[in-house]
């Protein structure tokens, strides 16, 4: 079922909680929506299911407009952050709880909740336990069922994994992927975590202050970040972004970072750097390290070092600038070394001084 | 699978809200039939000359008279001095006084006790007040029978009704043995909720049990105290069951007469059989008053806007 | 902590002084109610007499005649009276306690406020406006009436009770039950009346309680002797207190005070909740 948003709105008081918002969810499309804490997102997704009616604008499911429709009219599955089962009930009875609604007939309750059951691999030994009982990968699974029993057009999910432990989350990550998939069900995924919205997501749209920032394919959201915004908030560890200023001196253009260091680059380059004052981003395995002294790499002092297993976060300090640096793990550095840092040119992004990007 | 999506285009029209109605309608219903309407009543009829001899319908509206006759009645002072008497000192040594003792005193015991202390002083208050009555007018009574007397007579004090004549200490002492339980529970929890570091601090720090307890526990329940002070300065100012249950005003003329007592007696059951409801009303209307002046305090004590956030549901 | 709170032979002293009042009340009442005579805490024999009572043939309001109801019909009428309250308290304050604390409508918060200022209004204050009312009603010497009028004076402290017990269930569940296809009246019922079933356990043996103890509503508003509660009955055998049979009077009052002594302690930890996040005093 593909929806559309178009100049969604939900104020609450004097709070825009959603502004102006225009998306295009496809047809067995999986979207994330993506941003920090009250930036709109979970709002957006209870207008998309009904539990919150819109202050302005219009929801389309397909080609109907259902901004007055209820949520249990909708056909939507929707998982919570808590999952929300319900403690009174036991799993079956959870899972079977859409289905008693839709006043279906006890043997066809019974088939279709083993088959869901089935389907998302929880164990049928644990039917018969309450929700209380259960681990929270189990619960997990449990509201994954109950969403889908009823065959919804729509699959709604806020913060499904934050709940779990990090290996947990791993896990369910494939999996509910796997099974978005396998249903082609048009999903629709809330989440604050970029790893998260990058691995799951066929496109992402990034929110802050109740607007999107950015739409696109996780590739486009980290490769060609937008806005600063993004730019920062997409990437772990986060990309470096500094204040700089474009000059000319007898070598030609340059680029002064923070007043601590020039970079040069080529001429095409800064025939679209139009202003003088800019945002210089890039990301930390773009900067590059030497141990030896070289005259066209800038030198700085080994801060801090983080070791991150398969490879070394590095955070070198150059001048008044903290630079972070991916090495691979057999460098051996520590605390007050000398390093020779190489910035690789075209992994440079660029930004006005109002934080869009440049376009080069 | 393709579930039927319903339309959903149209605003729906303004209709009324089914929902809300069974939800609200009876407690509005009853609220304003036993509520708002008594307390308009109330103002009414104390403009009229409304008793068991006019009925409902033959009484006369006699302006101020009901108030002026209050003003020059020769009980109107002795009944409120006997009022403040008996709310002020209930309140202070056992409402508040007694609460604090039994509240402090049964969370610095082991566990078991003090929930015995508890329970024991919570006993008086769900007794029905009947039995509760009961109870004291015969620990009171003249001897042989009198649980009290007993006590007190190979001490060489001559036996009598104790309750008849000393009243108003047993009048507070019934009361307060009530009255008293309110404030423990409420302390109790107040002091169970204080964080335990607070305290192990102040033990780090050398304090004893007892400068624990003045210099931490007791600043740290002052809300507590002052919300139960106001609360049971209302509940005693409009509350007579228990003297109208063992004294009933005397013995004699008003001893033990308070204000509630004297607006339910002019009221609702004199010694002449002709009640005076106008009369009665008038009384009772200081009381209302002075309910409706505490009630907002307590609305503006209550923090309103932490009580009330919105809802997150709006279908 | 193991040093702190008072220690030694004072505390049990102090203990034993605050208890004693009260244990010598009751006490009395137990030892009077099997004592053929006492004489302050010394009984003169041992009966059973007191309790004959009990032996009447039961016999109902329909039955009994004006002349002599018995215990049965009194604590028929009783357990009529507070039932009575108990159901219509639990309806009206689950409905409304919801409304307050789920459903956004205009009014809310004026509604809530008033729940407050009623909360702690003195309804006793009330008792010429609401004779009046219930004349007016044709309510009057009915137990309905009584019933109603106590139900309503509850109503404020019990849709606050019920209010901070369905503040307390997770909006997602509710959301979660929407989404599955309830309406708001089913949801109401299919899932948030389980999940409040601690309060509205605490609420139904609380309001039980005190109707079940009441005297001064009963006793001004139903007047006729068939439809007296044992509260009021009990007053009538203390009346003139040159006559009182105080065996039969402390075996009646303890016979009165049994389930109230059985809730008390198969109840206590929801009691005390209520006595302390509720403010009656």
């Amino acid at each position: 079922m593909r929806i559309l948003l178009e100049n969604l709105s939900k104020h609450f008081g004097k709070v825009r909680a959603v502004d102006s918002l225009n998306l295009e969810i496809k047809e067995g499309e999986f979207l994330v929506l993506l941003g920090p804490s009250g930036c709109g997102k979970t709002t957006t997704l209870l207008l998309i299911a009904g539990l919150y009616k819109p202050t302005s604008g219009n929801i389309y499911f397909g080609e109907k407009i259902v901004n007055n429709l209820s949520p249990k009219d909708r056909g939507i599955g929707m998982v919570f952050q808590s999952y929300a089962l319900y403690p009174h009930m036991n799993v079956y009875e959870n899972i079977a709880f859409p289905l008693t609604l839709m006043k279906k007939s006890k043997s066809e309750i019974d088939k279709m909740v083993r088959e869901i059951v089935k389907f998302v691999q929880l164990d049928e030994e644990l039917l018969e336990r309450r929700p209380g009982q259960l681990s929270g990968g189990q619960q997990q699974r449990v509201a994954l069922a109950r969403a889908l029993v009823k065959g919804p057009n729509i699959l709604l999910l806020d913060e499904p994994l934050s709940n779990l432990d990090a290996k947990l989350r791993l896990i369910m990550r494939t999996e509910i992927k796997h099974l978005q998939k396998q249903l082609g069900i048009t999903t629709i995924l809330v989440t604050h975590d970029q790893v998260e919205a990058m691995t799951m997501g066929d496109r992402i749209a990034l929110m802050q202050h109740g607007k999107i920032q950015q739409v696109g394919t996780p590739d486009e959201l980290y490769n060609q970040p937008i806005n600063l915004f993004t730019a920062g908030f997409i990437g772990s560890p986060p990309m470096n972004i500094y204040n700089s200023k474009i000059g000319k001196d007898d070598e030609g253009y340059y680029v002064l970072v923070e007043e601590s260091f020039k970079l040069r680059f080529p001429e095409k380059i800064f025939r679209e750097l139009k202003e003088e004052n800019i945002f210089l981003g890039i990301r930390p395995e773009h900067v590059s390290i030497s141990l030896q002294p070289s005259n066209n790499l800038i030198s700085g002092i080994v801060y801090v070092t983080e070791p991150l297993g398969r490879e070394v976060l590095l955070n070198i300090q150059v001048g008044k600038v903290l630079l972070k640096s991916i090495a691979p793990q057999n460098i051996k550095l520590s605390s007050g070394d000398k390093v020779w840092i190489n910035f690789d040119v075209n992994y440079c992004h660029f930004f006005d001084k109002d934080g869009n990007r440049i376009k080069i | 699978m393709m579930l039927k999506i319903k339309d959903g285009g149209n605003p729906r029209p303004k209709k009324i809200n089914w929902n809300l109605l069974f939800f609200l309608a009876p407690a509005i219903i009853l609220i304003i039939i036993f509520f708002f309407v008594p307390v308009f009543l109330t103002f009414l009829m104390s403009f009229t000359n409304m008793s068991t001899a006019t009925g409902l319908t033959g009484f006369k509206i006699i302006g101020f008279k009901n108030y002026l006759q209050i003003l020059k009645s020769q009980w109107t002072l002795k009944i409120l001095k006997n009022t403040l008497f008996y709310v002020f000192t209930t309140l202070s040594l056992f409402n508040v006084g007694t609460a604090l003792f039994l509240a402090i005193f049964s969370t610095h015991i082991s566990e078991n006790a003090g929930k015995f202390v508890r329970t024991l002083w919570l006993l008086p208050r769900i007794t029905p007040s009947v039995v509760y009555a009961t109870l004291w007018t015969w620990f009171t009574a003249e001897a042989p029978y009198g649980v009290l007397n007993q006590f007190l007579s190979p001490l060489g004090i001559s036996s009598r009704n104790w309750l008849m004549s000393t009243p108003w200490v047993f009048i507070i002492l019934i009361n307060g043995f009530v009255g008293a339980s309110f404030g423990m529970l409420i302390f109790t929890s107040a002091i169970k909720n204080i964080p335990p570091d607070y305290i192990m601090a102040a033990q780090v720090d050398g304090a004893s049990t007892f400068q624990t307890i003045r210099k931490v526990i007791l600043p740290m329940i002052r809300w507590p105290i002052l919300f139960v002070t106001t609360y049971q300065t209302l509940s005693l100012l409009t509350s007579f069951e228990y003297i109208l249950l063992t004294t009933d005003g005397g013995p004699g003329f008003y001893t033990t007469e308070v204000w509630a007592l004297y607006a339910y007696h002019n009221a609702l059951s004199n010694y002449y059989g002709n009640t005076l409801f106008g009369f009665g009303a008038a009384l009772s209307v200081f009381l209302v008053i002075l309910g409706i002046i505490f009630s907002i305090i307590y609305l503006r004590v209550f923090n309103f806007r932490a009580l009330i956030s919105e809802p997150k549901i709006e279908v | 902590m193991e040093n702190y709170g008072f220690k030694g032979p004072i505390p049990i002293i102090i203990l034993i002084l605050i208890c004693l009042p009260i244990i010598i009340l009751y006490g009395w009442l137990i030892l009077s109610s099997f004592a053929v005579r006492m004489e302050g805490l010394k009984p003169y024999g041992w009966t059973l007499n007191n309790w004959k009572f009990l032996l009447e043939k039961p016999t109902f309001f329909w039955q009994a005649g004006e002349e002599n109801p018995n215990i049965w019909v009194y604590t028929f009428n009783t357990l009529l009276y507070s039932l009575g309250i108990t159901i219509f308290t639990i309806f009206i304050c689950t409905t409304a306690g919801y409304a307050i604390s789920r459903l956004s409508f205009r009014g809310r918060r004026p509604l809530l406020a008033l729940t407050i200022i009623l909360h702690s209004f003195p309804s006793i204050t009330l008792l010429v406006g609401i004779f009046v009312v219930l004349l007016f009603l044709g309510l009057y010497d009915r137990l309905l009436g009584v019933i109603l009028v106590r139900v309503a004076l509850q109503l404020p402290f019990g849709i606050w009770i019920m209010k901070g017990f369905f503040d307390s269930i997770s909006w997602d569940v509710e959301m979660a039950s929407l989404v599955d296809g309830c309406s708001r009246l089913k949801t109401w019922y299919k899932i948030m009346l389980p999940l409040v079933s601690p309060g509205i356990l605490a609420l139904s043996v609380f309001t039980f309680l005190s109707g079940w103890g009441d005297f001064l509503f009963p006793y001004i508003f139903i007047p006729s002797k068939t439809s007296q509660t044992l509260s009021v009955y009990l007053r009538s055998l203390t009346a003139d207190v040159r006559f009182v049979d105080y065996g039969l009077v402390t075996a009646v009052g303890l016979y009165y005070m049994i389930p109230i002594i059985l809730l008390y302690i198969f109840a206590q930890k929801y009691l005390l909740n209520i006595y302390t996040g509720g403010t009656k005093g």
